[in-house]
């Protein structure tokens, strides 16, 4: 057999390894499931209590009215920026290496938006009033200001939750086809539904291709702009620390920083649970250490700038919230912060030697979403904390409501991402086989 | 085979993937079958000319007007809704081009994406006109090559034979 025809050889056995996750349940699995249940449900509980008993079960007060849950809203919405960057914005470059990372990342956007989506409701006093938000005739009097940020937020996450739902199921059209065959059970007639009667001919790839390729660089788009609105946010206000006028670019830096590490470590976790070394290599975490690097240096420069220009001017209502955090009271969170996603990862992702170890990359991935979720803590925090008038200067720490809140979100997240991993594959399979059989996923 | 079979309505050739099609599209072609009877059905997309069939439905066009219709929502709701429900704020506009811009922007996209989704899940449901059922062998690798004809069509035993001689692996009749 020649090169060519070894490569198609390679079908079945791509169609058993990256459908065998979804065929196998071990009992380890329940037992995972069950306890991040227990965990969600905790924080499904902490939520009823707080609903129940007012939003002062926070420990949100004056000046601080915006704190960890907002934090977490952003921190999501970043992580959510890992599948639109590396399915699409590899896509447009035509780097090919990505087939076996896209899924994974992609799964990741569209969890990590709902749970966005749900730590604005944490946020609201009264949630049930959430219809408020939605401009609709009523006898209320009252109009959704579309002048206000947060309503381009809501337009802009509802755009970016819808595409990047239909970004992930675009791909999966044809495994799910595959899966509608293989697999039994309730699965297969929903695998039916959602295969929209897939054979495989010429005109359905066509039309998947090019609505593929049409949607690709307006996710993108949206991509950008979803994360520049969310920095306006903070941006469009007058408040010390964050009106800035690259505060949008950063954001999206940020953000694309965090997804991507979040994405390591979920390469990082299914390789060794579904034993798919021979898909996810090690020259795939080589891959993403150079973007990690990449991303860490360009926040890096945005944040430096950002920082020199506030020192060099000395406004004292600018200069209290720098001092807070060098050397004030968040000087602790903010030096770990840079510790985590400036100072290590420049330090190890530039050994070529490290970025092919999955285990180091893992622990950098963790590092630096731990820095980029302390980061946006920051954000809010200190300059809510210093606002101009000193005697009106507070501190914040989180409740335990809202902790136990946050991480029912946390435990949602994986949960979810646990309950997917076994109904859609976590490799897309026929972009894996045409990797291989154009011969450049390898190359 | 079931070759006898009176309701036959195709036939289907399996082949090496590592195959060029388009000599044996060619001479189907030059038997007489027309290009819309030919189906070629494969688990990965084929890449070169002549493989598929041409576009009648341009979805960037359809995309680049979903989008107009989006700008056109966008501005109702952060422009013209904000004039028939003004919101006095000191020092602002009523209605704000600005805001007015980057709400179309959003709703332009969310208007091209859902309907190119759309136009391309339609595509999907109606992408082949020859009924046949699911062929495991083409989801391990092989390529078939399915013919629309009856079987008390002229050209029925011709393809059939054709697709032998071109080096069909299997030849079965719908």
């Amino acid at each position: 057999m020649d090169q060519a025809e070894n490569r198609w050889a390679e079908i079945p056995k791509i169609n058993r390894d990256l459908l065998a996750p979804l065929q196998t349940v071990p009992r380890s699995y329940f037992f995972l499931v069950a306890l991040l249940a227990c965990v969600v449900a905790a924080g499904g509980g902490a939520w009823l209590y707080q609903i129940q008993t007012g939003i002062g079960q926070t420990h949100l007060h004056p000046p601080i009215f915006w704190a960890v849950y907002i934090a977490s809203f952003v921190y999501w919405i970043g992580v959510s920026h890992s599948g639109t960057f590396i399915s699409g914005v590899l896509r447009l470059c035509k780097a090919e290496w990505r087939y076996p990372v896209t899924r994974i990342a992609e799964l990741m956007t569209v969890i990590s938006v709902m749970i966005a989506a749900l730590c604005v409701f944490f946020h609201l006093g009264r949630v049930w009033r959430w219809y408020y938000l939605l401009p609709y005739p009523n006898q209320r009097t009252i109009w959704p200001d579309f002048r206000s940020p947060l309503m381009w937020d809501a337009t802009a996450i509802f755009t970016y939750a819808t595409a990047s739902a239909l970004y992930l199921y675009l791909p999966l059209i044809p495994d799910f086809a595959l899966a509608r065959e293989r697999i039994g059970g309730w699965r297969r007639s929903v695998y039916r539904i959602l295969s929209l009667g897939w054979r495989g001919t010429q005109t359905q790839w066509q039309a998947l291709e090019t609505a593929h390729r049409i949607i690709t660089p307006l996710i993108v788009m949206v991509m950008v702009s979803v994360h520049s609105i969310v920095g306006w946010d903070f941006g469009m206000s007058l408040v010390p620390g964050w009106h800035s006028s690259i505060i949008a670019p950063y954001f999206v830096v940020g953000a694309v920083h965090s997804g991507l590490g979040m994405v390591v470590i979920g390469m990082y976790v299914l390789r060794r649970v579904y034993h798919l070394e021979e898909y996810i290599r090690s020259e795939h975490f080589d891959k993403m250490g150079k973007l990690l690097l990449v991303t860490t240096l360009t926040l890096a420069y945005l944040y430096f700038a950002d920082q020199l220009t506030v020192w060099y001017g000395k406004i004292p209502d600018h200069m209290a919230v720098m001092n807070a955090m060098l050397v004030g009271p968040f000087a602790v969170p903010w030096w770990s912060m840079v510790a985590m996603i400036f100072v290590i990862p420049l330090a190890t992702l530039t050994l070529p030697s490290f970025r092919q170890w999955p285990a180091g990359m893992m622990v950098v991935g963790l590092l630096i979403n731990l820095g980029m979720y302390i980061e946006r803590v920051l954000i809010l925090v200190p300059p809510l904390a210093h606002p101009r008038l000193s005697y009106n200067w507070s501190s914040y720490f989180p409740s335990w409501v809202e902790l136990t809140i946050l991480l029912g979100a946390l435990a949602l997240a994986v949960l979810l991402y646990v309950l997917a991993a076994k109904f859609v594959p976590v490799i897309s399979i026929w972009e894996e086989k045409r990797g291989r059989i154009h011969g450049r996923a390898r190359s | 085979m079931a070759v006898h079979d009176p309701k036959a309505h195709g036939i289907l050739g399996l082949f090496d993937p590592t195959m060029p099609l388009l000599p044996v599209l060619q001479r189907l072609r030059q038997a007489g079958v027309e290009g819309d009877a030919v189906e070629i059905v494969s688990a990965l997309p084929m890449p070169g000319e002549g493989t598929s069939k041409p576009v009648h439905l341009h979805l960037y066009l359809i995309t680049v007007l979903a989008g107009l219709v989006g700008i056109a929502v966008g501005i109702f709701f952060a422009g013209a809704t904000a004039a028939f429900y003004p919101l006095m704020t000191g020092g602002k506009a009523i209605v704000a081009r600005p805001v007015v811009g980057i709400v179309s922007y959003e709703t332009m996209m969310l208007l091209g994406i859902v309907v190119t989704f759309l136009v391309m899940v339609k595509r999907i449901l109606f992408g082949y006109r020859i009924p046949f059922e699911h062929e495991p062998q083409v989801e391990e690798g092989l390529v078939a090559l399915v013919v629309a004809l009856d079987r008390q069509h002229p050209l029925f035993e011709v393809t059939k034979r054709l697709l032998q001689d071109a080096g069909a692996q299997e030849v079965r009749v719908l």
